[in-house]
């Protein structure tokens, strides 16, 4: 049988939206039910470190937002297509944000735009990856305490999306240095935001 | 490799990073689900990246939110999607095949359902302008209010003004130009009974920034301030100043600003007698 919702009922979950706290299973199982809620929290909690994700890579404030937005709505529509098995929902969100942000950089409307704001000098188009300035990009308070070599690893690695063998050619060192550079480098913010 | 050596390894890192591929983010991944020490450690490596980014310089703009709810409340009436594990496991994989009738009911439901979503769709789209497009009238509604409230004020004033003019004991003073300028005229309007003066001043010549024209009313010689005023005012020209009780002439002088306390008779303007 139906349910029988009343209209002041609805009325009142639709004008007095109490944000609600989930748990990380919670949440996805929200998600997955499609609970605007649930969408609500999620944004709270991740939408300014995945915009600074953006903005590290586009350096526009409003193709960041165009980015962000789609991410977003990406993030909703495919939720049924996480795989928790595989990875945790932040994992998941921040490919599915480089990746947007990525694919903007390669787009039309970003090669007008970045001409016009003359972007070319910080934005290497050729390779996709943007060049390594955190004090100017906006992080400077996260990566402030970070030795210069830490800071790159993260900017490679967290920004950029490559793999650490990818980074390991881009910095022409082992395999090993790379990988334990980077965890250097969280343990460092972990110390920091603790 | 054992829990230990993973976390030292520093492909936890990598793994949050979401940069490991194919056969070693299986590995790492089925290690963390299956100990929850790497949960744990997992969790504290997210956590410092995201509280690192959230000291972040830019935000995005809160519109940006309101824009996404937007986005997935239109996409969520279309397709409400079944929680998987609300899906009933009973009677999986077994097929029971339908008779005749059951099967033009299945196809007619289906039909059915999706005229419903259809129409649900259509509503709700509609719905929307029409809430939009109702907003936009309380809005120009609102606007055209205030612009009548304002009209109605205006009007309001300019019939207390005419009513004032035409009152039995409103005097009419013709202030006509002396040497200075002898062109200038003035209409002073004063009310014996009340004292009430009203002047109309719109020929004056428009005084520099820092001077204001002021009004003396005379009696027996001596001058009475009776206010400032201004040249260029709303469309009756007409300005309220000072009560005035008892007069035999009015002039009007140019001062500075704000006026003084008595008039410099060279920069007299008009001048007349009741």
């Amino acid at each position: 049988m139906g349910r029988i919702v009343s209209f002041r009922q609805y009325n009142f979950i639709v004008s007095n939206p109490v944000q609600k706290n989930y748990s990380g299973h919670e949440l996805i199982v929200a998600l997955q039910n499609k609970e605007e809620q649930a969408m609500s929290f999620l944004y709270e909690r991740y939408s300014k470190a995945l915009f600074n994700i953006i903005y590290r890579v586009l350096q526009n404030q409003e193709m960041s937002e165009d980015v962000l937005q789609e991410c977003f709505v990406k993030i909703w529509n495919r939720i049924a297509q996480y795989d928790g098995t595989r990875g945790s929902l932040f994992t998941w969100m921040l490919n599915v944000c480089r990746n947007g942000a990525i694919d903007k950089v390669r787009s039309k409307e970003f090669k007008s735009v970045s001409k016009n704001q003359n972007l070319a000098g910080t934005v290497n188009l050729a390779q996709h990856r943007t060049e390594f300035n955190p004090e100017t990009l906006g992080l400077k308070a996260m990566t402030e305490k970070l030795k210069p070599e830490q800071k790159e690893i993260l900017d490679l690695i967290y920004f950029n999306g490559y793999t650490h063998v990818e980074a390991a050619e881009e910095l022409d060192l082992p395999l090993g240095t790379v990988k334990s550079r980077l965890r250097m480098a969280i343990i460092e913010l972990r110390t920091k935001f603790k | 490799m054992n829990a230990q050596e993973l976390i030292e390894s520093g492909k936890l890192e990598l793994y949050v990073a979401g940069v490991l591929c194919g056969k070693e983010r299986d590995q790492v991944a089925g290690m963390v689900q299956a100990n929850p020490m790497l949960q744990a450690e997992v969790r504290a490596i997210e956590e410092a990246l995201l509280a690192g980014l959230n000291e972040g310089k830019f935000e995005p703009r809160a519109e940006v939110k309101n824009k996404i709810m937007r986005a997935i409340k239109n996409e969520g009436a279309v397709v409400r999607k079944l929680n998987p594990t609300q899906i009933s496991k009973e009677g999986e994989g077994k097929v029971v095949a339908m008779n005749p009738t059951n099967r033009w009911l299945a196809a007619a439901s289906v039909g059915l359902l999706v005229g419903l979503g259809i129409t649900f769709y259509t509503l709700n789209k509609k719905t929307n302008s029409l809430q939009s497009a109702l907003t936009a009238l309380n809005e120009k509604y609102n606007s055209q209010l205030a612009e009548n409230d304002s009209s109605k004020n205006v009007e309001a004033k300019f019939a207390e003004q005419l009513a004032f003019i035409n009152h039995q004991n409103t005097k009419k003073i013709l202030l006509n130009g002396v040497a200075l300028s002898p062109d200038s005229k003035a209409v002073v309007y004063w009310n014996a009974a009340d004292g009430r003066v009203v002047i109309n001043a719109s020929s004056l010549p428009t005084p520099p920034n820092d001077m204001q024209y002021q009004l003396w009313a005379l009696l027996d010689g001596k001058p009475i301030d009776a206010g400032v005023f201004n040249v260029n005012t709303d469309s009756s020209n007409l300005q309220e100043v000072k009560n005035i009780g008892n007069a035999q002439a009015f002039a009007v002088t140019l001062e500075h600003k704000g006026g003084v306390a008595s008039p410099t008779l060279t920069a007299m303007y008009v001048m007349g007698a009741i």
